[in-house]
């Protein structure tokens, strides 16, 4: 029988290697060093504060399944409340199995948990939506779509902050894509706190595990027993995004903290980003569903709009 | 790998991050399981191991 690897901080059992700090850790040692992490995040961009009502954006996936966790830990020791919302885009197949997993963990932790429908909402779903376009423009038309059901959902609600699952590995390819497409432009909103913009209409961001790569919230999911099941969208075929994904993933494989050190250039430059780009615009309302637009019409109504063009009428 | 039984050629001292290699598997989207058990890509394993690769990195 071989001898185990044990944890570089004690002399339990190793569960999992992380190449970037070169350490072997035990289940305790990982779990501590992944709150800690996280509790480190909320802290320095004071993603919870005193009299916040927090939505989290729970799918049923590991990232947004592991935030409640945390989120629920940290809104308790500060007495603020938390509700987490889910949304079901009609992906037969798919959605139902982590909405169940996002309804049961939220019962576990007793959470409120409230889920929206694109059918309801949009009077389509994505399967819908997949049948009229090709699959490379159904994450497009998911994504908006998505946004705009939370944000509305959570002003409505009088949520002060929506906290959304988005890990490193998201925030690593999103820096990369935008400069590969050099629309850099788009960095000067991006970030762990905020979103498009500062306004009555639109409900602040908070991005929790910005600093935790994808592959440990999986040991996280696993280790606190949150049976979730890894899969991936079956419409999840964004070319450019999959392509830099699988290049920082060899990156990171080749030269560990490579993801990191993405993430932290993009922070040292953000403040020069938004100078250069300008981050205080005063978008409008949208004309046809009175929502935050930058255009007289927003992404989701010219969308909601073309897809009743190719149909002929309202569906 | 992945729910699916593969065979590997071992070689003493072969290490789970060795089998993934073996396989072409990105240690950066997957984790291991040795006889039931989650625990880091260093290990070592045997003939005797019943060790299980799986994915779980996929975005969105």
């Amino acid at each position: 029988m071989c001898m185990g690897v044990k944890c570089s901080k004690c002399s339990g059992d190793a569960v999992v290697y992380l190449p970037y700090g070169n350490e072997n850790l035990c289940r305790k040692h990982f779990v501590d060093s992944f709150e800690k992490r996280v509790r480190r995040t909320a802290r320095e961009f004071r993603m919870i504060e005193k009299g916040d009502r927090i939505g989290v954006a729970v799918s049923g996936g590991k990232d947004s399944v592991s935030m409640l966790y945390l989120l629920k830990d940290i809104c308790d020791s500060m007495r603020v409340e938390l509700v987490a919302l889910s949304v079901d885009e009609g992906i037969m197949g798919y959605r139902e199995g982590t909405l169940k997993v996002a309804k049961e963990n939220c019962r576990r932790l007793g959470v409120e948990h409230r889920t929206l429908s694109f059918k309801k909402e949009m009077g389509i779903t994505v399967d819908e939506i997949a049948r009229r376009m090709d699959r490379m423009g159904t994450c497009s038309y998911c994504g908006v779509f998505r946004r705009w059901i939370l944000n509305r959902t959570a002003r409505e609600m009088g949520l002060t902050k929506l906290a959304v699952g988005h890990n490193l590995d998201d925030a690593a390819q999103t820096v990369l894509m935008n400069f590969l497409r050099n629309e850099p432009f788009r960095l000067a909103r991006f970030g762990p706190r905020g979103g498009i913009i500062e306004h009555e209409l639109f409900v602040d961001r908070i991005k929790p595990l910005i600093r935790i790569p994808e592959r440990e919230s999986a040991v996280y999911s696993i280790i606190k027993g949150m049976d979730i099941k890894f899969g991936r969208c079956p419409y999840a075929h964004e070319a450019f995004r999959n392509s830099v994904r699988a290049f920082l993933n060899e990156m990171e494989g080749d030269f560990p903290g490579t993801k990191f050190r993405v993430f932290n250039s993009f922070m040292s430059v953000r403040d020069a980003l938004g100078e250069s780009f300008g981050t205080n615009g005063t978008p409008g309302k949208c004309r046809e569903c009175g929502e935050l637009s930058s255009e007289e019409v927003c992404a989701r109504c010219q969308m909601l709009g073309d897809l009743r063009g190719e149909r002929g009428k309202s569906f | 790998m992945n729910g699916k039984p593969v065979r590997l050629r071992l070689k003493k001292g072969m290490r789970i991050l060795d089998a993934m290699r073996q396989l072409g598997v990105n240690r950066e989207t997957h984790l291991a399981k040795k006889n039931g058990r989650l625990v880091s890509e260093l290990e070592a394993v045997s003939g005797k191991d019943k060790v299980e690769i799986f994915g779980v990195v996929y975005g969105g």
